[in-house]
Protein backbone atom coordinates (compact mmCIF):
# COMPACT_ATOMS: atom_id res chain seq x y z
CA UNK A 1 0.00 0.00 0.00
CA UNK A 2 2.84 2.35 0.86
CA UNK A 3 4.46 1.68 -2.49
CA UNK A 4 1.16 2.38 -4.27
CA UNK A 5 0.70 5.69 -2.51
CA UNK A 6 4.27 6.69 -3.24
CA UNK A 7 3.90 5.83 -6.90
CA UNK A 8 0.66 7.72 -7.23
CA UNK A 9 2.25 10.75 -5.56
CA UNK A 10 5.16 10.69 -7.97
CA UNK A 11 2.80 10.40 -10.92
CA UNK A 12 0.74 13.29 -9.62
CA UNK A 13 3.80 15.49 -9.28
CA UNK A 14 4.95 14.66 -12.79
CA UNK A 15 1.45 15.19 -14.17
CA UNK A 16 1.32 18.53 -12.39
CA UNK A 17 4.53 19.59 -14.07
CA UNK A 18 3.08 18.53 -17.39
CA UNK A 19 -0.05 20.63 -16.85
CA UNK A 20 1.96 23.63 -15.70
CA UNK A 21 4.11 23.43 -18.75
CA UNK A 22 1.04 23.21 -20.99
CA UNK A 23 -0.22 26.53 -19.58
CA UNK A 24 3.03 28.33 -20.36
CA UNK A 25 2.81 28.13 -24.17
CA UNK A 26 -0.01 28.93 -26.54
CA UNK A 27 -0.75 25.84 -28.54
CA UNK A 28 -2.16 25.73 -32.03
CA UNK A 29 -4.03 22.77 -33.42
CA UNK A 30 -2.35 21.21 -36.41
CA UNK A 31 -5.12 22.40 -38.76
CA UNK A 32 -4.43 26.07 -38.06
CA UNK A 33 -2.71 27.19 -41.23
CA UNK A 34 0.61 29.03 -40.96
CA UNK A 35 -0.87 32.25 -42.34
CA UNK A 36 -3.64 32.25 -39.74
CA UNK A 37 -1.23 31.35 -36.94
CA UNK A 38 1.23 34.07 -38.00
CA UNK A 39 -1.53 36.67 -38.09
CA UNK A 40 -2.71 35.71 -34.61
CA UNK A 41 0.82 35.81 -33.25
CA UNK A 42 1.55 39.14 -34.91
CA UNK A 43 -1.64 40.60 -33.49
CA UNK A 44 -0.90 39.25 -30.00
CA UNK A 45 2.59 40.62 -30.28
CA UNK A 46 1.16 44.05 -30.95
CA UNK A 47 -1.04 43.74 -27.86
CA UNK A 48 2.03 42.64 -25.92
CA UNK A 49 3.85 45.82 -26.90
CA UNK A 50 1.24 48.34 -25.78
CA UNK A 51 2.25 50.93 -23.21
CA UNK A 52 0.35 53.65 -21.40
CA UNK A 53 0.42 55.81 -18.32
CA UNK A 54 -3.25 55.59 -17.43
CA UNK A 55 -6.01 53.02 -17.22
CA UNK A 56 -9.62 53.53 -16.28
CA UNK A 57 -10.99 51.92 -13.14
CA UNK A 58 -13.07 49.32 -14.99
CA UNK A 59 -10.09 48.40 -17.13
CA UNK A 60 -7.99 47.87 -14.04
CA UNK A 61 -10.68 45.64 -12.58
CA UNK A 62 -10.81 43.45 -15.65
CA UNK A 63 -7.37 43.54 -17.30
CA UNK A 64 -5.08 45.50 -15.02
CA UNK A 65 -3.10 48.30 -16.63
CA UNK A 66 -3.23 49.29 -20.27
CA UNK A 67 0.01 47.60 -21.12
CA UNK A 68 1.29 44.62 -22.97
CA UNK A 69 2.43 42.67 -19.95
CA UNK A 70 -1.01 42.76 -18.34
CA UNK A 71 -2.79 42.02 -21.62
CA UNK A 72 -0.52 39.07 -22.31
CA UNK A 73 -0.83 37.71 -18.78
CA UNK A 74 -4.62 38.07 -18.90
CA UNK A 75 -4.85 36.29 -22.22
CA UNK A 76 -2.43 33.50 -21.35
CA UNK A 77 -4.32 32.77 -18.15
CA UNK A 78 -7.42 32.06 -20.20
CA UNK A 79 -6.41 30.71 -23.58
CA UNK A 80 -4.08 27.75 -23.84
CA UNK A 81 -5.03 26.47 -27.25
CA UNK A 82 -6.19 27.91 -30.56
CA UNK A 83 -8.11 25.72 -32.94
CA UNK A 84 -9.80 26.26 -36.26
CA UNK A 85 -13.39 25.66 -37.23
CA UNK A 86 -16.23 27.55 -38.89
CA UNK A 87 -18.10 28.15 -35.63
CA UNK A 88 -21.27 27.05 -37.39
CA UNK A 89 -21.51 30.27 -39.37
CA UNK A 90 -20.19 31.71 -42.60
CA UNK A 91 -19.70 35.10 -40.97
CA UNK A 92 -18.09 34.17 -37.66
CA UNK A 93 -14.54 35.30 -36.92
CA UNK A 94 -13.99 33.34 -33.73
CA UNK A 95 -15.90 31.45 -31.08
CA UNK A 96 -15.63 29.45 -27.88
CA UNK A 97 -17.10 26.06 -27.06
CA UNK A 98 -17.35 25.73 -23.26
CA UNK A 99 -16.84 21.99 -23.52
CA UNK A 100 -13.25 22.75 -24.57
CA UNK A 101 -11.68 24.54 -21.67
CA UNK A 102 -9.24 27.36 -22.26
CA UNK A 103 -9.58 27.12 -26.01
CA UNK A 104 -10.72 29.56 -28.65
CA UNK A 105 -11.57 28.66 -32.19
CA UNK A 106 -10.69 30.89 -35.11
CA UNK A 107 -12.31 30.76 -38.50
CA UNK A 108 -10.75 31.54 -41.85
CA UNK A 109 -12.51 34.90 -41.63
CA UNK A 110 -9.93 36.11 -39.14
CA UNK A 111 -7.61 36.70 -42.07
CA UNK A 112 -10.12 36.62 -44.91
CA UNK A 113 -12.22 39.52 -43.62
CA UNK A 114 -10.35 42.79 -43.76
CA UNK A 115 -10.85 44.07 -40.23
CA UNK A 116 -8.66 46.78 -38.78
CA UNK A 117 -6.07 45.13 -36.55
CA UNK A 118 -7.36 46.41 -33.23
CA UNK A 119 -10.88 45.28 -34.12
CA UNK A 120 -9.56 41.78 -34.86
CA UNK A 121 -7.76 41.72 -31.56
CA UNK A 122 -10.82 42.86 -29.67
CA UNK A 123 -12.67 39.81 -30.99
CA UNK A 124 -9.90 37.55 -29.68
CA UNK A 125 -10.17 39.14 -26.25
CA UNK A 126 -13.96 38.99 -26.40
CA UNK A 127 -13.79 35.26 -26.97
CA UNK A 128 -11.08 34.80 -24.34
CA UNK A 129 -13.52 36.28 -21.84
CA UNK A 130 -15.99 33.54 -22.79
CA UNK A 131 -13.52 30.88 -21.61
CA UNK A 132 -14.10 31.86 -17.99
CA UNK A 133 -16.16 28.89 -16.90
CA UNK A 134 -16.08 30.12 -13.30
CA UNK A 135 -18.27 33.02 -14.46
CA UNK A 136 -20.63 30.91 -16.54
CA UNK A 137 -18.55 31.80 -19.61
CA UNK A 138 -20.12 35.27 -19.44
CA UNK A 139 -23.13 34.22 -21.47
CA UNK A 140 -24.84 37.02 -23.34
CA UNK A 141 -28.13 38.61 -22.49
CA UNK A 142 -31.08 38.61 -24.83
CA UNK A 143 -31.40 41.91 -26.64
CA UNK A 144 -34.68 43.57 -25.68
CA UNK A 145 -37.77 43.86 -27.80
CA UNK A 146 -37.87 46.46 -29.20
CA UNK A 147 -34.12 47.03 -29.27
CA UNK A 148 -33.56 50.73 -29.71
CA UNK A 149 -30.42 52.82 -29.73
CA UNK A 150 -29.92 55.98 -27.68
CA UNK A 151 -31.97 57.91 -30.22
CA UNK A 152 -34.89 55.54 -30.30
CA UNK A 153 -33.99 53.91 -33.62
CA UNK A 154 -34.29 50.10 -33.97
CA UNK A 155 -30.94 48.35 -33.92
CA UNK A 156 -30.94 46.11 -36.95
CA UNK A 157 -28.48 44.30 -39.10
CA UNK A 158 -28.44 45.90 -42.51
CA UNK A 159 -27.08 42.72 -43.92
CA UNK A 160 -29.49 40.11 -42.75
CA UNK A 161 -32.37 42.48 -42.27
CA UNK A 162 -32.79 40.77 -38.96
CA UNK A 163 -33.35 42.79 -35.88
CA UNK A 164 -31.15 42.07 -32.94
CA UNK A 165 -34.18 42.18 -30.68
CA UNK A 166 -34.69 38.81 -29.02
CA UNK A 167 -31.23 37.50 -29.90
CA UNK A 168 -28.49 36.55 -27.43
CA UNK A 169 -26.28 39.35 -28.65
CA UNK A 170 -26.24 41.86 -25.80
CA UNK A 171 -24.77 42.29 -22.32
CA UNK A 172 -26.22 43.72 -19.10
CA UNK A 173 -22.92 44.17 -17.32
CA UNK A 174 -19.66 46.01 -18.04
CA UNK A 175 -17.81 42.82 -17.24
CA UNK A 176 -19.13 40.46 -19.89
CA UNK A 177 -17.53 39.89 -23.26
CA UNK A 178 -19.06 42.91 -25.00
CA UNK A 179 -18.44 45.09 -21.97
CA UNK A 180 -14.84 44.04 -21.48
CA UNK A 181 -14.23 44.33 -25.22
CA UNK A 182 -15.59 47.87 -25.19
CA UNK A 183 -13.55 48.81 -22.14
CA UNK A 184 -10.42 47.39 -23.75
CA UNK A 185 -11.00 49.32 -26.97
CA UNK A 186 -11.90 52.58 -25.28
CA UNK A 187 -8.84 52.45 -23.05
CA UNK A 188 -6.60 51.88 -26.03
CA UNK A 189 -8.27 54.80 -27.78
CA UNK A 190 -7.85 57.07 -24.77
CA UNK A 191 -4.67 55.89 -23.12
CA UNK A 192 -2.34 53.92 -25.37
CA UNK A 193 0.97 55.79 -25.49
CA UNK A 194 2.56 53.96 -28.38
CA UNK A 195 -0.46 53.43 -30.60
CA UNK A 196 -0.58 55.62 -33.66
CA UNK A 197 -3.53 57.87 -34.46
CA UNK A 198 -5.07 55.41 -36.86
CA UNK A 199 -5.17 52.61 -34.28
CA UNK A 200 -6.61 54.93 -31.65
CA UNK A 201 -9.26 56.16 -34.08
CA UNK A 202 -10.13 52.56 -34.95
CA UNK A 203 -10.36 51.59 -31.30
CA UNK A 204 -12.70 54.51 -30.69
CA UNK A 205 -14.96 53.67 -33.61
CA UNK A 206 -15.31 50.04 -32.62
CA UNK A 207 -15.66 50.86 -28.91
CA UNK A 208 -18.56 53.18 -29.65
CA UNK A 209 -20.17 50.49 -31.72
CA UNK A 210 -19.76 47.73 -29.14
CA UNK A 211 -21.14 49.98 -26.40
CA UNK A 212 -24.41 49.70 -28.24
CA UNK A 213 -24.64 46.08 -27.14
CA UNK A 214 -24.80 47.07 -23.46
CA UNK A 215 -28.50 47.20 -22.78
CA UNK A 216 -28.58 47.90 -19.07
CA UNK A 217 -28.72 51.66 -18.52
CA UNK A 218 -26.77 51.52 -15.25
CA UNK A 219 -24.05 49.39 -16.81
CA UNK A 220 -23.79 51.70 -19.81
CA UNK A 221 -23.68 54.82 -17.66
CA UNK A 222 -21.05 53.23 -15.46
CA UNK A 223 -18.92 52.60 -18.52
CA UNK A 224 -19.44 56.12 -19.87
CA UNK A 225 -18.42 57.59 -16.54
CA UNK A 226 -15.42 55.29 -16.50
CA UNK A 227 -14.40 56.64 -19.90
CA UNK A 228 -14.89 60.21 -18.65
CA UNK A 229 -17.32 60.97 -21.44
CA UNK A 230 -20.71 62.63 -21.43
CA UNK A 231 -23.48 61.17 -23.56
CA UNK A 232 -23.05 63.90 -26.17
CA UNK A 233 -19.34 63.20 -26.42
CA UNK A 234 -19.97 59.51 -27.00
CA UNK A 235 -22.17 60.36 -29.97
CA UNK A 236 -19.62 62.76 -31.43
CA UNK A 237 -16.81 60.26 -30.91
CA UNK A 238 -18.12 58.09 -33.78
CA UNK B 1 5.04 -10.28 -5.83
CA UNK B 2 2.01 -8.00 -5.89
CA UNK B 3 4.10 -5.18 -4.52
CA UNK B 4 6.65 -5.66 -7.24
CA UNK B 5 3.95 -5.52 -9.91
CA UNK B 6 2.61 -2.28 -8.50
CA UNK B 7 6.07 -0.75 -8.28
CA UNK B 8 6.94 -1.85 -11.78
CA UNK B 9 3.72 -0.49 -13.24
CA UNK B 10 4.10 2.82 -11.43
CA UNK B 11 7.70 3.18 -12.55
CA UNK B 12 6.71 2.39 -16.12
CA UNK B 13 3.98 5.01 -16.03
CA UNK B 14 6.39 7.63 -14.69
CA UNK B 15 8.88 6.82 -17.42
CA UNK B 16 6.20 7.01 -20.09
CA UNK B 17 4.98 10.37 -18.79
CA UNK B 18 8.48 11.74 -18.72
CA UNK B 19 9.08 10.55 -22.26
CA UNK B 20 5.86 12.15 -23.42
CA UNK B 21 6.87 15.47 -21.91
CA UNK B 22 10.29 15.28 -23.50
CA UNK B 23 8.81 14.39 -26.87
CA UNK B 24 6.34 17.25 -26.61
CA UNK B 25 9.12 19.69 -25.80
CA UNK B 26 11.02 18.72 -28.89
CA UNK B 27 8.05 18.80 -31.24
CA UNK B 28 6.07 21.75 -30.05
CA UNK B 29 6.38 25.24 -31.38
CA UNK B 30 6.96 27.79 -28.66
CA UNK B 31 4.77 30.61 -29.76
CA UNK B 32 5.18 32.40 -26.44
CA UNK B 33 8.93 32.35 -26.83
CA UNK B 34 8.61 33.50 -30.43
CA UNK B 35 6.34 36.33 -29.37
CA UNK B 36 8.68 37.46 -26.58
CA UNK B 37 11.67 37.39 -28.88
CA UNK B 38 9.79 39.47 -31.41
CA UNK B 39 8.47 41.88 -28.79
CA UNK B 40 12.01 42.66 -27.74
CA UNK B 41 12.76 43.65 -31.32
CA UNK B 42 9.61 45.71 -31.72
CA UNK B 43 10.74 48.77 -29.84
CA UNK B 44 9.11 52.03 -30.63
CA UNK B 45 8.56 50.93 -34.20
CA UNK B 46 12.26 50.53 -34.92
CA UNK B 47 11.55 47.00 -36.12
CA UNK B 48 8.32 45.75 -37.58
CA UNK B 49 6.82 42.37 -36.75
CA UNK B 50 7.03 39.57 -39.28
CA UNK B 51 5.15 40.84 -42.32
CA UNK B 52 1.78 39.25 -42.96
CA UNK B 53 1.23 39.87 -46.60
CA UNK B 54 -2.23 40.93 -47.65
CA UNK B 55 -3.94 38.10 -49.55
CA UNK B 56 -5.37 40.54 -52.09
CA UNK B 57 -2.78 42.38 -54.17
CA UNK B 58 -3.07 46.13 -54.04
CA UNK B 59 -3.48 48.03 -57.30
CA UNK B 60 -0.42 49.58 -58.87
CA UNK B 61 -0.38 52.86 -60.77
CA UNK B 62 3.18 53.27 -62.05
CA UNK B 63 2.29 55.90 -64.62
CA UNK B 64 0.46 58.10 -62.11
CA UNK B 65 3.06 57.51 -59.43
CA UNK B 66 5.90 58.59 -61.67
CA UNK B 67 4.32 62.04 -61.96
CA UNK B 68 4.48 62.57 -58.20
CA UNK B 69 7.35 64.41 -56.59
CA UNK B 70 10.08 62.27 -55.03
CA UNK B 71 8.77 63.03 -51.58
CA UNK B 72 5.21 62.10 -52.53
CA UNK B 73 6.35 58.90 -54.20
CA UNK B 74 8.19 57.96 -51.06
CA UNK B 75 5.10 58.61 -48.93
CA UNK B 76 2.87 56.63 -51.26
CA UNK B 77 5.31 53.72 -51.20
CA UNK B 78 5.30 53.81 -47.41
CA UNK B 79 1.51 53.69 -47.38
CA UNK B 80 1.42 50.65 -49.64
CA UNK B 81 4.10 48.91 -47.57
CA UNK B 82 2.13 49.44 -44.38
CA UNK B 83 -1.10 48.20 -45.94
CA UNK B 84 0.59 45.06 -47.20
CA UNK B 85 1.97 44.13 -43.78
CA UNK B 86 -1.41 44.52 -42.05
CA UNK B 87 0.45 46.19 -39.18
CA UNK B 88 -1.87 49.08 -38.46
CA UNK B 89 0.33 50.42 -35.66
CA UNK B 90 3.19 51.36 -37.92
CA UNK B 91 4.67 54.59 -36.48
CA UNK B 92 5.18 55.98 -39.97
CA UNK B 93 1.47 56.86 -40.02
CA UNK B 94 2.24 59.66 -37.57
CA UNK B 95 5.67 60.46 -38.91
CA UNK B 96 6.04 60.24 -42.67
CA UNK B 97 2.36 60.20 -43.70
CA UNK B 98 1.55 63.72 -42.59
CA UNK B 99 0.93 66.91 -44.55
CA UNK B 100 -0.12 65.24 -47.76
CA UNK B 101 0.20 67.40 -50.84
CA UNK B 102 -2.87 67.93 -53.08
CA UNK B 103 -1.20 65.78 -55.72
CA UNK B 104 -0.59 62.94 -53.30
CA UNK B 105 -4.15 63.17 -52.02
CA UNK B 106 -5.39 62.78 -55.60
CA UNK B 107 -3.15 59.73 -55.98
CA UNK B 108 -4.40 58.22 -52.73
CA UNK B 109 -8.04 58.91 -53.61
CA UNK B 110 -7.52 57.23 -56.96
CA UNK B 111 -5.99 54.30 -55.10
CA UNK B 112 -9.12 54.16 -52.91
CA UNK B 113 -11.33 53.83 -55.96
CA UNK B 114 -9.18 51.07 -57.42
CA UNK B 115 -8.83 49.01 -54.26
CA UNK B 116 -11.30 46.14 -54.08
CA UNK B 117 -14.35 47.24 -52.07
CA UNK B 118 -13.89 44.26 -49.72
CA UNK B 119 -10.59 45.72 -48.54
CA UNK B 120 -12.36 47.79 -45.91
CA UNK B 121 -9.27 48.47 -43.79
CA UNK B 122 -7.33 49.76 -46.78
CA UNK B 123 -10.17 52.03 -47.81
CA UNK B 124 -10.75 53.21 -44.26
CA UNK B 125 -7.06 53.96 -43.91
CA UNK B 126 -7.16 56.23 -46.95
CA UNK B 127 -10.17 58.00 -45.49
CA UNK B 128 -8.33 58.39 -42.21
CA UNK B 129 -5.34 60.00 -43.92
CA UNK B 130 -7.36 62.41 -46.07
CA UNK B 131 -9.60 63.27 -43.14
CA UNK B 132 -6.70 63.95 -40.82
CA UNK B 133 -5.28 66.37 -43.35
CA UNK B 134 -8.59 67.97 -44.27
CA UNK B 135 -7.96 71.45 -45.66
CA UNK B 136 -9.82 71.88 -48.95
CA UNK B 137 -13.19 71.56 -50.61
CA UNK B 138 -11.80 68.61 -52.58
CA UNK B 139 -11.02 66.82 -49.33
CA UNK B 140 -14.55 67.38 -48.02
CA UNK B 141 -16.02 66.22 -51.33
CA UNK B 142 -14.04 62.99 -51.18
CA UNK B 143 -15.24 62.18 -47.67
CA UNK B 144 -18.79 63.06 -48.62
CA UNK B 145 -18.60 60.72 -51.61
CA UNK B 146 -17.39 57.96 -49.30
CA UNK B 147 -20.35 58.47 -46.99
CA UNK B 148 -22.74 58.41 -49.92
CA UNK B 149 -21.53 55.01 -51.18
CA UNK B 150 -23.93 52.09 -51.19
CA UNK B 151 -23.38 49.80 -48.23
CA UNK B 152 -20.96 46.91 -48.47
CA UNK B 153 -23.34 44.01 -47.98
CA UNK B 154 -20.82 41.42 -46.74
CA UNK B 155 -17.13 41.28 -46.02
CA UNK B 156 -16.73 38.32 -48.38
CA UNK B 157 -18.38 40.13 -51.28
CA UNK B 158 -19.68 43.67 -50.93
CA UNK B 159 -22.16 43.14 -53.75
CA UNK B 160 -23.89 40.18 -52.11
CA UNK B 161 -25.93 40.30 -48.94
CA UNK B 162 -25.11 38.01 -46.06
CA UNK B 163 -27.57 35.18 -45.69
CA UNK B 164 -27.14 34.54 -42.01
CA UNK B 165 -30.07 34.91 -39.68
CA UNK B 166 -30.57 36.79 -36.45
CA UNK B 167 -29.15 33.87 -34.50
CA UNK B 168 -25.75 34.81 -35.83
CA UNK B 169 -26.02 38.31 -34.47
CA UNK B 170 -23.57 37.47 -31.72
CA UNK B 171 -21.03 36.06 -34.11
CA UNK B 172 -21.10 38.93 -36.56
CA UNK B 173 -20.45 41.53 -33.86
CA UNK B 174 -17.75 43.61 -35.52
CA UNK B 175 -18.39 42.56 -39.10
CA UNK B 176 -20.96 45.20 -39.84
CA UNK B 177 -18.82 47.91 -38.28
CA UNK B 178 -15.95 46.87 -40.50
CA UNK B 179 -18.21 46.87 -43.54
CA UNK B 180 -19.09 50.47 -42.69
CA UNK B 181 -15.60 51.35 -41.51
CA UNK B 182 -14.62 53.73 -44.34
CA UNK B 183 -17.92 55.58 -43.92
CA UNK B 184 -17.72 55.71 -40.12
CA UNK B 185 -14.15 56.98 -40.41
CA UNK B 186 -15.27 59.66 -42.89
CA UNK B 187 -18.02 60.76 -40.54
CA UNK B 188 -15.62 60.84 -37.62
CA UNK B 189 -12.95 62.82 -39.43
CA UNK B 190 -15.50 65.35 -40.68
CA UNK B 191 -16.90 65.80 -37.18
CA UNK B 192 -13.44 66.33 -35.75
CA UNK B 193 -12.61 68.85 -38.48
CA UNK B 194 -15.90 70.64 -37.88
CA UNK B 195 -15.27 70.84 -34.13
CA UNK B 196 -11.80 72.24 -34.78
CA UNK B 197 -13.20 74.89 -37.10
CA UNK B 198 -15.85 75.75 -34.51
CA UNK B 199 -13.28 76.30 -31.75
CA UNK B 200 -10.90 78.21 -33.98
CA UNK B 201 -8.19 75.59 -34.31
CA UNK B 202 -9.19 74.25 -37.72
CA UNK B 203 -10.10 75.35 -41.19
CA UNK B 204 -12.95 77.84 -40.73
CA UNK B 205 -13.27 78.32 -44.48
CA UNK B 206 -14.53 74.80 -45.03
CA UNK B 207 -16.74 74.54 -41.94
CA UNK B 208 -19.83 75.26 -43.99
CA UNK B 209 -18.83 72.63 -46.56
CA UNK B 210 -18.39 70.09 -43.79
CA UNK B 211 -21.85 70.90 -42.44
CA UNK B 212 -23.36 70.42 -45.91
CA UNK B 213 -21.52 67.11 -46.30
CA UNK B 214 -22.87 65.85 -42.97
CA UNK B 215 -26.38 66.94 -43.90
CA UNK B 216 -26.06 65.09 -47.19
CA UNK B 217 -24.86 61.98 -45.33
CA UNK B 218 -28.10 62.03 -43.36
CA UNK B 219 -29.68 60.83 -46.62
CA UNK B 220 -26.99 58.31 -47.50
CA UNK B 221 -28.12 55.11 -49.22
CA UNK B 222 -26.23 53.36 -46.42
CA UNK B 223 -28.79 53.13 -43.60
CA UNK B 224 -26.11 52.98 -40.92
CA UNK B 225 -24.40 56.11 -42.21
CA UNK B 226 -27.71 57.93 -42.54
CA UNK B 227 -28.62 57.02 -38.98
CA UNK B 228 -25.27 58.18 -37.56
CA UNK B 229 -25.31 61.40 -39.59
CA UNK B 230 -28.85 62.17 -38.44
CA UNK B 231 -27.70 61.89 -34.83
CA UNK B 232 -25.22 64.71 -35.29
CA UNK B 233 -27.18 66.93 -37.65
CA UNK B 234 -30.54 67.00 -35.90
Amino acid sequence: MKYLLTSVSVMAVVAGLFITEARADLQFDSDVEPALKNQILADLQFMGSITSTHSTALHQQIFGQVNGADYTKWFEARVFTVGKQDCGSSIAVACVDPSYENKIWMTENYTKFDHPQIARLSVVYHEARHTESEHGNWGHATCPTPFLDDHGNPVTSIWTGAQLAGEAACDVTPFGSYGSQTILLKNIALNCSNCNSKVKADADIFATDQLGRIIDANAKNQMKRDFGLAREEMNIAI
Amino acid sequence: MTKKIWMGSALLLVILLGAAIGFRDQKQNHPKKEASDLVSQYVEGMETPPPVVSPSPLPEHPAMESKLSDEDQKKFTILKEILKTKNDNDPRFDRELLHLSPELKKMVEHFYGDVKPELRNERGTVVFLIGRDLNSQDDVNFLKDVMMEKPCMSLADCSKAETGGGAEAHLDAINETTANYPQLMALRQLLIAYQKSANGTGQAAIAESIAHALQAAAHSPNPRVAREAQKVTH
